[in-house]
């Protein structure tokens, strides 16, 4: 699918993506740091699961041919969402709370960013599936007033 | 080193799609390489990622590296480099395609290896 882009739009895709879901997430972080503290890692867990939802979302709708063709589709999700969310920052914290001693905090924001991650993907994916059919049934209610 | 916010945060957006283009490559060359149902490529730069992040943080302890240049490396670029929401993607699809030992086996690897990973960088880096 995407091999038909030139390799060159495809790194701009994903280049320019990069930068905006890294300053996103840069900014957001501060953001949540302030309103919510840095005791268990709010930030990194809130951009992960908002993330893991809208790509699954963003990539339902591009399986259907549906708004997001392949250039989009690499801008959004490998570049802007691959970048926004972060496995690294969640391996740090996650041992930062864990030799600090907190075990409680280090597993349930473990098992946490993986229950909850999952069940985002699961969401987007239901709202694209849905978005679709929608307008599926759009689409031929309008053809069956036509044919009359 | 004492930037403005505004400049950090252009040259952490820079080193972040930086980290995003080489994630993309070298997700396709493993891709290309390795004809496996379990997303080698990601597994191996989150893995990769966890490790370059304990090294700086130790890094950074002890004072080898300065704040703002963690910052840069750390949240900008192996922040762009490393992905979590396309790991929870993979995963599913995995379950979704009938693989649920294949995505089990995926998703406890990437979080067995990548906290073992952090600890041994943050090890390394402390030996230095």
């Amino acid at each position: 699918m995407s091999h038909t882009l030139s390799l060159r739009r495809q790194l701009s895709a994903v280049l320019c993506g990069g930068f905006c879901g890294t300053i996103t997430r840069y900014w957001l972080s501060q953001l949540i740091q302030a309103h919510l503290g840095k005791g268990w890692p709010y930030d990194i867990f809130l951009i992960n699961i908002t993330g893991a939802l809208l790509l699954a979302f963003i990539a339902t709708l591009a399986d259907a041919t549906f708004l997001i063709g392949p250039t989009r589709r690499l801008f959004i999700n490998v570049g802007f969402l691959g970048a926004y969310t972060t496995f690294s920052s969640l391996a740090l914290g996650d041992v930062q709370l864990a030799t600090a001693g907190y075990w409680l905090s280090a597993l349930s924001y473990l098992f946490m960013s993986l229950a909850v991650g999952i069940l985002a993907v699961l969401c987007g994916d239901a709202l694209g599936q849905w978005i679709i059919n929608r307008r599926k049934a759009f689409a031929s209610a309008k053809s069956f007033h036509k044919d009359k | 080193m004492q930037l403005s916010l505004f400049v950090q945060t252009i040259i952490v957006g820079i080193a972040g799609s930086l980290g995003a283009v080489t994630r993309y490559l070298l997700g396709r060359i493993i891709a290309g390489r390795v004809g496996s149902q379990i997303p080698f490529g990601t597994l191996l730069i989150n893995v990769t990622g966890a490790f370059a992040i304990g090294l700086l943080f130790a890094l950074t302890s002890q004072k080898l590296l300065s704040p703002a240049l963690q910052t840069i490396l750390a949240t900008g670029f192996l922040g762009g480099y490393t992905t979590f929401s396309t790991l929870c993607w993979e995963g599913t699809q995995l379950v979704r395609k009938g693989n649920t030992a294949q995505s089990f086996c995926y998703f406890a690897s990437t979080f067995v290896l990548g906290l073992f990973a952090a600890l041994l960088g943050i090890a390394l880096g402390g030996m230095l």
